[in-house]
């Protein structure tokens, strides 16, 4: 059984921490469906770590535990020492790869949304929503509505939403997912660019091999079994520029990873990106 | 929160150009030219289309009878209660029945299998029940009305996505926050289909039980006329009913319009 660690990581450093999780789902027929198994990984504060793996192998089952959305049938999660129970916002947030903004809300509204579940005052939270939406640039656009936005402005919406609660912790669910490949890159180094700035923790769940690498001081190889089958460690201070991707470490990187995929799939592999 | 609705672009927004409104007078003078030839001499008989000068003499008159008006009002809360009671009890039932699979599964067939029983079988024991005043009415219309608001509020919180709500728990809402913030509004535009249904629907079926059995209402004096043969009066009165029932979808029109803003703006993407 894998265990991964930050090489930097020491028990007051630690942001996130999974002992021996595993997730089993009921499915029909009364079967049972083993998404995630005997995880074992610790998130160092301020770390960027990536998790990839084959569609269904349990990646976006274990950002959801790291979040409190989703409760661990083994094991146990903890933050900051505490046993994860539930969710909480303003300790980790999350980006989901649909958006989801709330269409009958103002852009400024839906940055605002978590602030207004929290009870704070209208004039406060939309100072908030304001300050994030200007930290991606969209400030512009505070007084539109989700349906008069690009799919990537609107994904930098959510991207500030999450900002918004202050969260120590960020995890991103496949963010640029629902986008095509010039935006994803586009807009990925400016986000690399937000996220590294603001120093949190950040968890991604991606098929991209080139963004793990790309965004990530760790990347994190999920199989099929729902298990930590690798890591890779990441060299190079953060925020990168686009010449990182053509450096022989992040060949290599990326060479073993597409090669782990491959063998994960077998010969009929589908790998995003390529 | 933010209530500003910017202008939509979808159908229930668009207001009518000159164009429209041109072509639309356009229309109902085609009718009234129609309708005065075929009433005219070697026409359609005056029982089947009364002449227009029958039809605005015998609308005048109605008009200046004081009873005219008391059976107009009549009507009008007959309709108006029954519109509130099936609004009200039709959103209760359809969000009680949503909140879980298992209700929806034993309880929305019995909805949709209201739609299929001839009702008016039932007025005569409404009429014994409550009797022949405006009760009865209320009490069918309202019965009849319920049924298309609570499968459409029914229909408008099942179909609400999963990753709204878990937006909403991932942020910190809690249970009522989700109701009123997440649900309720994702759901509005199905519920306002059910209001315009429910309205049309409590019209309808007032207007039915007055000609069925009433001793007042505009449905009543409908029916009188036309038991008469009076063919202009039972004309005039028609056009003094489409007047009420214009006035009230135009009430409710303006209510909803604001609401389907947000219906609007769902589809729209760049």
């Amino acid at each position: 059984m894998l265990h991964s660690s930050s090489s930097s990581s020491t028990g007051n450093d630690i942001a996130i921490e999974m002992e021996d999780v595993g997730v089993v789902y009921q499915a029909a027929q009364r079967a049972e469906v083993a998404a995630v198994k005997g995880l074992n990984l610790t998130v160092a504060h301020g770390e960027f770590v990536a998790i990839i793996g084959p569609s269904g192998c349990g990646k976006s089952t274990t950002l959801h535990c790291m979040g409190g959305l989703q409760k661990a049938t083994a094991g146990r999660v903890l933050s900051g020492g505490v046993v994860v129970e539930g969710p909480d916002a303003t300790r980790a947030a999350f980006v989901f790869q649909d958006y989801t903004l709330l269409p009958w809300l103002s852009i400024i509204d839906n940055v605002a949304l978590g602030l207004n579940f929290r009870g704070e005052p209208k004039s406060a939270r939309r100072k908030v929503a304001q300050h994030q939406l200007e930290s991606v640039r969209l400030d512009h656009v505070a007084d539109r509505f989700p349906g008069e936005l690009s799919g990537g402005m609107q994904q930098r919406v959510a991207v500030a939403r999450a900002l918004a609660m202050d969260p120590s912790i960020l995890l991103l669910d496949e963010p640029f997912g629902a986008l095509d490949e010039q935006t994803r890159r586009t807009i990925g180094l400016e986000m690399a660019r937000v996220l590294t700035e603001t120093g949190k923790t950040v968890v991604l769940v991606t098929h991209s091999i080139d963004e793990a690498l790309f965004w990530a001081d760790r990347v994190l190889l999920m199989n099929s079994d729902g298990e930590l089958a690798d890591v890779i460690e990441v060299e190079g201070e953060r925020p990168r520029s686009l010449d990182f991707m053509t450096t022989p470490e992040f060949g290599e990187a990326r060479a073993r990873i597409f090669e782990w995929l491959v063998k994960q799939h077998g010969d009929s592999a589908v790998i995003a990106d390529e | 929160m933010s209530r500003r609705w910017p202008k939509a672009h979808g159908s229930a927004s668009r207001r009518p150009t000159l164009t429209t409104w041109v072509l639309r007078l356009g229309l109902a003078i085609i009718l009234a030219v129609g309708w005065f030839l075929a009433a005219g001499p070697g026409g359609v008989s005056p029982l089947i289309l009364p002449a227009f000068p029958d039809v605005f003499r015998e609308l005048g008159e109605i008009l200046a009878d004081p009873t005219t008006w008391q059976d107009a009002r009549v009507t009008a809360i007959e309709i108006l209660i029954a519109i509130a009671i099936s609004m009200l009890a039709g959103f209760a039932i359809g969000g009680w029945i949503a909140r879980t699979p298992r209700r929806t599964r034993i309880f929305e067939p019995i909805l949709f299998w209201n739609y299929v029983i001839p009702h008016v079988l039932f007025y005569p024991l409404l009429v014994l029940w409550v009797g022949v005043d405006m009760w009865s009415k209320v009490a069918y219309s309202a019965w009849i009305g319920v049924v298309p608001m609570a499968i459409a509020t029914a229909g408008g919180f099942r179909a609400v996505a999963h990753s709204q709500i878990r937006l909403g728990i991932a942020f910190g809402a809690s249970r009522s926050q989700i109701d009123r913030q997440i649900k309720l509004r994702a759901a509005l535009p199905m519920v306002a289909s059910g209001m315009r249904i429910t309205v049309s629907t409590c019209v309808v079926t007032v207007l039915v039980a007055e000609m069925l059995a009433s001793t007042h209402g505009l449905g009543f004096e409908l029916k009188r006329n036309i038991s008469l043969y009076n063919s202009a009066g039972a004309m005039a009165l028609m056009l003094i009913l489409l007047t009420l029932v214009g006035l009230i979808n135009f009430g409710v029109s303006a209510a909803l319009r604001m609401i389907n803003h947000g219906a609007d703006l769902q589809g729209r993407q760049l």
